[in-house]
């Protein structure tokens, strides 16, 4: 079926463990990072091409691009973050950091940790700034709860889950009550539509992908960028040569070899995230660029030209992308380690 | 810099069971840089690999279909079925160069049959040699506590240079595996004495003794077997297979009795209870079968045999092990010590 261009794509991407490969599992890593420069920083192998090339992309088909990162990370390190941002070409929209300074002095302890509530606030005040019919992909990782996050901001957005829900979900999630009435407020006036196409988890943590089923189809795990840009590619979201970037940044600056690469696409592959078609295509303009083996080219060059015809028109055929979290299966899990992680915020 | 090695692991080995290779092979691509192909029925290795934690980047599928060759089926039913084997499809990537070596917890036979029928002998190699560890007593520490008996069931009837060559496969083997410069040789017989056990040990004797490329210690008597006087113990395949099931019998009957002792009254259970820790650590030693991969030397590759019912943790130990000895053997002489034979 066909879909319409949106006349404006907004692009939500988390910072830490997704833009950056910020060391927070252990102690010495925690304890630099204040002091990190720019040029310190280090960006997920890939990103950065990933971001330049969904705004070409879009700006190439006439639509409007916003790039905005939300972080759990404080405003004191964000000089560093905005100058690497810029430093990697990034333009953006925006960042928004969380006042943990601010939170300590209102006595919010338990907020500190606690990021459901901080960040389905700040993508549902940041919303109410988009047109009609503006269509997100969403971008995070499997450290903390952007899934859940992520997929409640998608679902209020479309409506499947309405304000009762909304307020169950976050009171079992033991979000700070007064953020709960500001989610349920901002919710209450934006439009209904299904704006949120496709969320993103860079699996930082090597979370096996099944775990992640629970969130439905529109959510898409990923190992890294190469795959990410596969399926927007799939999408129709990234133009090929992005993707060939992407790959090409992955070897030249990150040591990964074809092999590498290649079973990167066969995994997605495997994993219904990248359609056979979009894998295949792929596959060959890989090959043309000598970035591939080319045991793959040839493979469907009719295919790659039709496909290719199509996405001008289309903008790609597009996976079912549909389909509510099952918060049921969810959320007695997580209700469990959201509590215990605020208890040693608290603590 | 040598080539990151690629071991094509048959996963569907272990009785049909995919998921202990499929959770050895995930383990092993968190931790090192080996690249794996997985054979065996994809959609089976693809769910159980997202139900576990990999990383994608090293581990490829090959699809071989789900009726894997049972343990106990004739080693012809694998030649018969190339395409739909898991044994038989990881054995022809090694034979096309699209995998350094294989490691299967298959059907051991089978296995030695697709290696002689598609895998090329290494250079200057007259007779390739099944290799298998046992357990043994140690004195240092850091010592390897399992030695290797070879062959043990290749070749029934050998003549003194088969031996030599074994002696030679063996030791370049141990000497990268277990990091020993120059490991111990002894040759299984039934005295110390050079003349014992008739006219071809004798001569194998000889020329062990004469080729001052091996650390030969001279014969090893079967109660020396498990003291720990040789690492590499060679002999012909009759003796050796013996040798080794009487090892797997009495590794068996110790489980056994531990376990009968602990049933029997409270006082032993007590005691069985708290020794917990230390019998524990000795596992792998009554359990070795389970714990350790052995080797198929003589081919251009060298691929890596595991018990049936190995876990996870030993078949991930087993790739480790054939990308090890593949690392060690292609940036030095594979077939270095046999090829000294054949001059």
């Amino acid at each position: 079926m066909s879909r319409r261009l949106p006349r404006r794509r907004t692009f939500r991407w988390d910072l830490d463990k997704t833009y950056l490969n910020t060391e927070f599992e252990s102690l010495r890593g925690l304890v630099r990072i204040p002091f990190e420069t720019a040029s310190d920083k280090r960006a997920a192998p890939g990103v950065a091409t990933v971001i330049r090339g969904l705004r070409t992309s879009a700006e190439r088909r006439g639509i409007e691009v916003r790039v905005r990162f939300v972080s759990g990370s404080p405003p004191q390190i964000g000089k560093a973050i905005l100058e690497k941002l810029e430093m990697d070409g990034i333009e953006h929209d925006g960042v928004t950091f969380k006042d943990q300074l601010g939170r300590l002095r209102r006595g919010k302890f338990r907020d500190l940790r606690e990021q459901v509530g901080y960040k389905l606030t700040e993508l549902l005040r940041d919303r109410r700034n988009e047109p009609a019919g503006t269509e997100e992909f969403l971008f995070g990782d499997d450290w903390e709860s952007d899934p859940l996050i992520y997929s409640i901001y998608a679902d209020v957005l479309s409506g499947d889950v309405g304000a009762a829900e909304l307020e169950r979900i976050l009171r079992e999630l033991h979000v700070d009550p007064e953020l709960a009435v500001l989610a349920d407020e901002l919710s209450a006036h934006l439009r209904r539509e299904r704006s949120v196409r496709r969320i993103f988890v860079n699996l930082a943590r090597r979370t096996p992908p099944r775990r992640l089923a629970p969130y439905g189809p529109r959510l898409v795990p990923s190992f890294n960028y190469l795959q990410t840009a596969a399926c927007l590619f799939d999408d129709g979201v990234l133009d090929a040569p992005f993707v060939a970037d992407v790959a090409s940044v992955m070897m030249d600056e990150h040591g990964y070899d074809s092999r590498r690469l290649v079973n990167s696409l066969r995994d997605i592959e495997r994993r219904k995230q990248l359609s056979e078609s979009g894998a295949a295509v792929l596959a060959a303009h890989l090959s043309r660029s000598d970035l591939l083996p080319s045991a793959s080219e040839g493979r469907t060059a009719w295919r790659d030209l039709w496909q290719r015809a199509q996405r001008r028109v289309w903008g790609g055929p597009g996976r079912p992308a549909t389909g509510k979290a099952d918060y049921g299966r969810l959320i007695p899990g997580l209700s469990e380690g959201l509590a215990a992680a605020a208890q040693v915020a608290l603590d | 810099m040598t080539a990151v090695p690629v071991i094509a692991v048959d996963v569907m080995g272990c009785r049909g069971d995919v998921r202990p290779a499929v959770e050895g092979a995930a383990g092993v691509s968190l931790q090192t840089d080996i690249q794996m192909i997985l054979v065996g029925s994809a959609p089976r290795v693809q769910a159980t690999l997202e139900q576990t934690a990999y990383n994608p980047e090293q581990i490829d599928i090959v699809d071989a279909g789900d009726d894997p060759l049972g343990v106990s089926d004739p080693p012809d039913r694998a030649l018969a079925r190339s395409s739909r084997c898991s044994i038989s499809v990881a054995t022809d990537l090694v034979a096309a160069g699209s995998a350094s070596t294989l490691v299967s917890a298959g059907n051991g036979p089978a296995l030695w049959q697709l290696c002689v029928s598609r895998l090329a002998l290494a250079n200057g190699v007259r007779r390739a040699a099944v290799g298998a560890v046992f357990p043994r007593h140690v004195e240092e520490q850091d010592a390897d506590p399992l030695g290797l008996i070879l062959d043990v069931g290749a070749t029934v009837r050998c003549d003194a240079a088969d031996l030599l060559q074994f002696a030679q496969l063996g030791s370049a083997y141990v000497a990268c595996v277990s990091n020993v410069a120059a490991p111990r040789v002894g040759l299984l017989n039934m005295a110390s004495r050079k003349e014992a056990g008739g006219e071809v040990l004798t001569a194998a004797h000889r020329r062990l003794e004469n080729d001052r490329g091996l650390n030969f210690t001279g014969n090893v008597e079967g109660h020396e077997l498990i003291s720990g006087v040789a690492d590499v113990v060679v002999c012909e395949g009759l003796l050796g297979n013996v040798v080794l099931k009487m090892l797997h019998g009495l590794a068996a009957i110790a489980v056994d009795l531990t376990g009968a002792a602990a049933r029997r009254n409270w006082r032993w259970r007590a005691g069985m209870a708290m020794l917990g820790s230390g019998v524990e650590s000795r596992t792998p030693m009554v359990e070795y079968v389970a714990y350790a991969g052995a080797p198929i030397l003589g081919f251009s590759a060298i691929p890596i045999y595991c018990d049936p019912a190995s876990p996870a943790r030993a078949l991930g130990n087993a790739i480790k092990l054939a990308a090890k000895v593949h690392r060690e053997l292609s940036s030095g002489d594979a077939g270095g010590g046999a090829q000294r034979a054949s001059n």
